[in-house]
C-alpha cells in the first residue's frame, strides 16, 4: 500500500543519490586526467513514484575537440619543419662563430694572403693547406647533416606509420566494445575516454576529423579526405629505407604511403598530408633535397673558381678542391658537397707535396721558392665576382664569401619563417588546450553537488526511518 | 540548468604555461647580458646575414694582409740597410782610391787595390743579406745567395782582360761584361726574376722589385771590380795603368752615388706605400669592428631593464601560484 510504496520511493531515492555520489567520486578521482569527460547522472521521475537514473551522461564538446586536434597536428608539423632548419643553421654556423662556414672561408683567404708574401715558408703553406681542409670539412659536415635529417625523417615516418596503424586497430576494437556495451545498457564512458585519448595521439601524427556513427562508434577521416576508419580500420603502408644517400627520391628508392594498398599523396594538401607525418615527408623529399642542391652549388663554385685560377692544370684536371680526389664532373653534381676534398697532390698526408700550392698542381718541380704569383691568383679568384652556375640563387656576381653568406642567409630566413608559423600553431594549440581544460572537472562544483547529495541521502534515509517507525507502530497494535 | 564552471586544470595549465614562457625569457636575457651579444642573431638581422658575413670576411682578409705587409716590410728594411752599408763603404773606398791615385806611389796604389778587392768581398756579402732565411736581393730564387763570391766574378773577368792594352780598353771590356746578360747576370747573379706584387690591401699589390742585377747595384760592383782587377794583376806591368784603373774606379764609385740614391728613394716610396696600406687597413678594421658590434651586440641597459621586469613577473607568478593553490572549497567544508 501507500506506506510500502513510500518505502520503495525512499529506497529509489537512496539508490539515485548513491549513484550520484559515485559519479561525483569518479569526477573527482579524474580531476587531473586530461580529456576526461565529466560524468553527470540524469535523473527521471518514475511513473509509479520515485526516481530512476535514466542515463549517465558523459560531457564532451566535439567541436572543441576537433579544433584542438587540428591545432595539435599543425603544431606538430611546425615543430618538425622548424627543427630541421634550426639544426641546419647550427651546423653551418652564423658569421662570427668560430668554425662557421664564413669563418673558415675568411681563414682560408687570410692564409692565402699571408703565404703570398712568403711563398717559401712551410709554415705559411701548411696554414693554407690546413684552412683549405677546414673549409672542405665544413661543407662535408653540412651535407652530412642534411642527409642525417633525411634518414631521421624516414625513420620517424616509419615509426609514426606503425603507431598510426596500431592506434587505428585499437580504435576499431574499442568501437566494437562500446557498441556492445551500449546495446547491453552498460556504461561505456571509460572506454569512450580511452578512445578519445588514442584519437588525440593520432591527431599528433595526422590531422583528422571524427564523425559519430550509431551505437556510440566513430569514424575517422584524414583532413585531406582519406578514410582512416569507417567500420574497418584502413592499413597505411610504408617501407623504410635504411640510409638515405643523395640522389634518392620518392617514387624511386624512397617509399611513399599507401592507403589500403593504393598509393596516396603525402604533400601539403594531399590525402594523407599535414601533421608530423606530412612534415617529415616534406623534410625528406623537399626541404632537405633543396638544401642539398644549394650546398652542391656552393661546392661547385669553389671547385670551379680555384680550378680556373691555376695555369699549370690541363683542361679537365682537378684543381685544389676536388670531388673526392678526382676532377669535378658537371653531370655528377648531386651530393658534391659531401665529397669535396683537397687534391691529394698537394697534401703530404696522401703522398703529395705542399710546394704544389705555390708552384701549381700540375707542376713537376718545386720552382722558385719566392714566387707567390699563383697564391696571389688563388686569393683574387676567391674574391672576384662570379655568377653561380647552379643552385637557386638570385642572379648576380658574387665573391665566394658572398655566395656562402647568401646560403646562410637563406637558411636563417627559412628558419625564422618556419619558427613563426610553428609558434603561431603552438600558441593556438595551447589556447585550445586551455579551453578544453576549462571545460573539465571543477572540484568546487563537485563539492557543492556532494553537499546536496549528502542532504538528499540524509533526507531519504530519514524518510525510510520514519516509514519504518510508522510500520512498527502499526504492527504494535 | 546550465552552470558556468571552470575546470581545475585550466588554472594550472595557464600558470604553468606563463611560468615556462617567463623562465625561457629570463634564460635568454641573462645569456644576452652575460655575453653582450644577441642570443638569436638571425632574428636580430631578420635573416639577412650577408652584411655580417661581409664584415667578417673583410676582417679576416685584413688580417692576412697585415701578415703579408709585415713580411714585406722586413724585406724592404733589410734592403735599405744593405744599401746604406753599400753607400758607406763605396764612399770610403772611393776616397781611399782617389788619394792613392793622386799620390802616384806604386805601393799605395797596390794597397788601395787590395783594399778595394776586400771591399768588393764585403759588399757582395752585404748584398747577400737574408731575411727569414731567404736572400732579399735574389728575387724569387731566395734559397740561393743573390751573388756568387768575388773570386768567381774576378776569375771570370781576368781572362777577358788578357789582351787589354790600356785603362780604356779594360773599362770597356768590364762594362761590356757587366751589361752582357751572359756575363754578370749569368755568372755571378744566382737569384731569379723579381718577385711579383703581393696583396696588402683591396686591389693593391706591392712588390720591392729590386734584385741584385739592378743597374745601380751592378754599376757599384763594377766600380769595385775595376780596382780589384788591378790587385789581380791586370795591367801589371804598367804603374800608370794601374793608377789609372784605381782612379777610374774612384770616379765610377762617386758617380754611382746618384743612382744609388735614386734606388734608395724608390725603395723608400714602396715602404711609404706599404705604410699607407697598413694604416688604411688598421682604420678599416676599426670601422668594421664598430659596425659589427652595432649589428650583433645587445644594448646592456635595455637588456638589464627587461631582465628586471621578467624577474618581477616570475616572482608575481610564483606568488599567484602559491596563493591560488589553497583556494579550494574542499578546504573550507567542515
Amino acid at each position: 500500500m501507500t506506506l510500502t510504496r513510500s518505502l520503495n520511493t525512499a529506497l529509489s531515492g537512496l539508490t539515485a543519490t548513491a549513484r550520484n555520489a559515485s559519479a561525483v567520486a569518479d569526477n573527482i578521482a579524474n580531476l587531473r586526467t586530461p580529456g576526461f569527460g565529466r560524468r553527470e547522472v540524469v535523473l527521471a521521475a518514475q511513473r509509479l513514484g520515485g526516481v530512476a537514473v535514466s542515463a549517465v551522461h558523459r560531457h564532451s564538446d566535439p567541436a572543441l575537440a576537433g579544433a584542438r586536434r587540428e591545432a595539435q597536428a599543425a603544431a606538430s608539423q611546425g615543430q618538425a619543419r622548424s627543427g630541421f632548419h634550426a639544426r641546419l643553421e647550427t651546423v653551418l654556423g652564423l658569421p662570427g662563430a668560430a668554425g662557421a662556414l664564413a669563418d673558415r672561408i675568411g681563414r682560408f683567404e687570410a692564409a692565402l694572403a699571408a703565404a703570398a708574401a712568403s711563398p717559401g715558408s712551410d709554415a705559411r703553406l701548411s696554414d693554407v693547406l690546413g684552412s683549405a681542409k677546414g673549409l672542405a670539412g665544413q661543407l662535408r659536415d653540412a651535407s652530412a647533416s642534411v642527409l642525417a635529417a633525411r634518414t631521421q625523417a624516414d625513420r620517424d615516418i616509419d615509426r609514426d606509420v606503425a603507431a598510426l596503424n596500431l592506434a587505428l586497430s585499437q580504435v576499431e576494437g574499442l568501437n566494437a566494445e562500446i557498441r556492445r556495451m551500449t546495446v547491453q545498457r552498460q556504461d561505456p564512458a571509460a572506454l569512450i575516454d580511452q578512445r578519445a585519448q588514442i584519437v588525440d595521439g593520432i591527431a599528433d601524427i595526422l590531422p583528422l576529423r571524427e564523425v559519430a556513427r550509431d551505437g556510440g562508434a566513430i569514424a575517422l577521416y584524414s583532413a585531406g579526405g582519406g578514410v582512416l576508419l569507417d567500420g574497418r580500420a584502413s592499413v597505411i603502408g610504408f617501407e623504410a629505407t635504411g640510409t638515405v644517400v643523395p640522389g634518392m627520391v620518392i617514387g624511386g628508392v624512397l617509399s611513399g604511403l599507401t592507403l589500403n594498398g593504393r598509393p596516396v599523396d603525402v604533400a601539403g594538401g594531399g590525402m594523407l598530408g599535414g601533421g608530423r607525418l606530412g612534415a617529415n615527408f616534406a623534410v625528406r623529399d623537399q626541404l632537405a633535397p633543396e638544401t642539398q642542391v644549394q650546398l652542391d652549388a656552393v661546392a661547385r663554385d669553389l671547385i670551379e673558381r680555384l680550378g680556373a685560377a691555376d695555369p699549370t692544370l690541363v683542361p679537365g684536371a682537378a684543381g685544389l678542391f676536388t670531388d673526392g680526389g678526382v676532377a669535378f664532373d658537371p653531370t655528377d653534381e648531386i651530393g658534391l658537397a659531401g665529397r669535396v676534398s683537397i687534391n691529394p697532390l698537394a697534401d703530404p698526408a696522401f703522398g703529395g707535396e705542399m710546394w704544389r700550392l705555390r708552384a701549381g698542381l700540375g707542376a713537376a718541380v718545386p720552382g722558385p721558392t719566392g714566387d707567390g704569383a699563383l697564391l696571389v691568383a688563388l686569393g683574387s679568384a676567391m674574391t672576384t665576382g662570379r655568377a653561380p652556375v647552379s643552385g637557386d640563387f638570385v642572379p648576380g656576381l658574387r665573391s665566394f664569401a658572398g655566395l656562402a653568406g647568401d646560403l646562410v642567409s637563406m637558411v636563417a630566413t627559412a628558419r625564422l619563417f618556419e619558427e613563426g608559423t610553428a609558434s603561431f600553431a603552438a600558441t593556438r594549440s595551447a589556447i585550445l588546450d586551455q579551453s578544453a581544460a576549462e571545460a573539465g572537472i571543477d572540484s568546487d562544483q563537485e563539492m557543492q553537488a556532494l553537499l546536496l547529495i549528502e542532504q538528499a541521502y540524509a533526507a531519504n534515509a530519514r524518510v525510510v526511518q520514519t516509514v519504518d517507525e510508522m510500520l512498527s507502530r502499526l504492527l504494535e497494535i | 540548468m546550465t552552470m558556468v564552471s571552470i575546470g581545475d586544470l585550466a588554472r594550472t595549465l595557464m600558470l604553468q604555461r606563463h611560468t615556462g614562457t617567463s623562465k625561457q625569457a629570463l634564460q635568454r636575457l641573462a645569456g644576452e647580458l652575460a655575453s653582450g651579444r644577441h642570443a638569436d642573431l638571425s632574428r636580430q638581422v631578420r635573416g639577412d646575414l650577408a652584411p655580417l658575413a661581409g664584415i667578417e670576411g673583410a676582417l679576416a682578409r685584413i688580417d692576412g694582409w697585415r701578415s703579408a705587409a709585415g713580411d714585406l716590410g722586413l724585406r724592404l728594411g733589410a734592403m735599405q740597410t744593405a744599401l746604406g752599408a753599400l753607400d758607406g763603404v763605396a764612399g770610403a773606398t772611393a776616397e781611399q782610391l782617389l788619394a792613392a791615385a793622386v799620390s802616384a806611389q806604386p805601393a799605395q796604389v797596390d794597397r788601395a787595390a787590395r783594399d778595394a778587392g776586400e771591399a768588393l768581398d764585403a759588399m757582395i756579402g752585404v748584398l747577400n743579406a737574408r731575411v727569414g732565411d731567404k736572400a732579399v736581393f735574389a728575387g724569387v730564387e731566395g734559397d740561393n745567395p743573390a751573388l756568387a763570391g768575388a773570386d768567381v766574378m774576378l776569375d771570370a773577368l781576368v781572362p777577358l782582360m788578357a789582351g787589354a792594352t790600356g785603362v780604356d780598353a779594360v773599362e770597356t771590356a768590364l762594362q761590356a761584361w757587366f751589361d752582357d746578360p751572359a756575363g754578370f747576370a749569368a755568372v755571378v747573379y744566382q737569384g731569379g726574376a723579381a718577385q711579383t706584387g703581393v696583396g696588402v690591401g683591396p686591389g693593391e699589390l706591392v712588390a720591392p722589385g729590386v734584385i741584385a742585377t739592378d743597374p745601380a747595384l751592378r754599376n757599384a760592383l763594377a766600380g769595385f771590380a775595376l780596382a780589384a782587377l788591378a790587385d789581380r794583376g791586370v795591367l801589371a806591368g804598367s804603374d800608370a795603368g794601374r793608377r789609372g784603373l784605381i782612379q777610374r774606379s774612384a770616379e765610377r764609385l762617386m758617380g754611382n752615388a746618384g743612382e744609388r740614391a735614386l734606388l734608395a728613394a724608390r725603395l723608400g716610396s714602396v715602404e711609404a706605400r706599404l705604410d699607407r696600406a697598413q694604416a688604411r687597413n688598421g682604420t678599416e678594421a676599426g670601422a668594421l669592428e664598430i659596425a659589427r658590434s652595432g649589428l650583433i651586440s645587445a644594448d646592456p641597459y635595455k637588456t638589464a631593464a627587461e631582465l628586471e621586469l621578467t624577474r618581477v613577473q616570475i616572482e608575481t607568478l610564483y606568488g599567484l601560484t602559491a596563493r591560488l593553490s589553497g583556494l579550494s572549497l574542499a578546504g573550507y567544508l567542515r
